[in-house]
């Protein structure tokens, strides 16, 4: 235990620290629960999509593969460099209990069919469209994964400062707050003792 | 903001049909290399790999997404399918919350 001085002054102080530490149990304690429940709820989500991303995206490779079998290299490598489309994204920062992360607005902007007909085959044409679905999907994915990681992170951050509350500094505030009472008490009754014995000396004179 | 993909020929040029820049990788060093440039490079916002190329470049891959840094990292299977890399999402809530599920 640190060096204490044995006081009211004292003793007021650390009844305060002591209040405040419970209070601020209280609500980390509180905010760590609505975070793993929020966390779990963002899991759930990320599994799912992840899921549905991975089947769709194994769609577009087959069916892609199969397109591409059936050109010659060439035109195959011809009608990628023809594309048209244009990514934008647009970033904007969330605040989730605390938890900040990116969130992107998508938007594609151009025609994804813009090559001949001659040469591709209607293979190509459903890979480009179930992976122009899948690409909305991916950015909605990418920003969950983020807010699960920040949130793991945020966390284990929450969990260390509760069990520090609740483990070291509440029972050490305790024990100095009884060590100080004690220490007091024990000033009062031997200066009790000693006014009993001034008195009894005043007496016999 | 731009979106990057890496990974193999065939992912990147998939991905480049939707519009978007890509880099084909096709060995761990490379991938690094790429990975490292991106991670430096302020102007990309997303950056889809392949299951491959976040097993090779796992420690930059990791580094990126523990950090506050705003670029966002997904990992997409390749044509293969789907391979185990690196930390799954159990490994998260494991250490997070402290459950299995």
């Amino acid at each position: 235990m640190q060096k204490i001085n044995p006081n009211r002054m004292e003793l007021s102080n650390q009844k305060k620290k002591l209040k405040v530490a419970v209070r601020g149990h209280k609500l980390l304690k509180d905010k760590q629960d609505a975070l793993i429940k929020m966390f779990l709820e963002k899991v759930h989500q990320v599994r799912a999509l992840r899921a549905e991303i991975e089947k769709e995206l194994q769609a577009a490779y087959a069916s892609f593969l199969i397109a591409r079998s059936g050109m010659d290299k060439f035109t195959g490598d011809s009608i990628f460099l023809a594309s048209s489309v244009a990514v934008q994204l647009m970033r904007n920062l969330v605040n989730n209990m605390g938890v900040n992360s990116p969130t992107f607005e998508f938007a594609q902007q151009g025609n994804l069919h813009a090559y001949g007909l001659v040469g591709t085959s209607g293979e190509l044409d459903t890979a480009l469209e179930i992976f122009s679905g899948v690409l909305q999907k991916l950015v909605k994915l990418s920003e969950l994964e983020k807010m699960v990681e920040m949130m793991a992170l945020e966390i284990e951050k929450t969990r260390r400062r509760v069990n520090a509350l609740e483990y070291r500094l509440i029972p050490e505030t305790n024990e100095i707050i009884r060590f100080i009472k004690m220490k007091l008490d024990e000033m009062e009754r031997s200066n009790l003792s000693r006014l009993m014995k001034v008195k009894d000396i005043v007496r016999k004179e | 903001m731009k979106t990057v993909v890496i990974g193999d020929k065939h992912t990147v040029l998939l991905f480049s049909f939707a519009g978007i820049e890509g880099r084909v990788v096709d060995n761990e060093q490379h991938a690094i290399e790429q990975v490292k440039e991106i991670r430096k490079d302020k102007e990309y916002g997303l950056m889809i790999v392949t299951e491959r190329v976040a097993q090779w470049a796992y420690i930059w891959i990791n580094k990126t997404r523990f950090s506050k840094s705003n670029l966002l990292i997904v990992e997409v299977p390749d044509k293969n399918g789907h391979i185990e890399t690196g930390k799954s999402l159990s490994d998260f809530i494991r250490e997070a919350v402290g459950i299995r599920i």
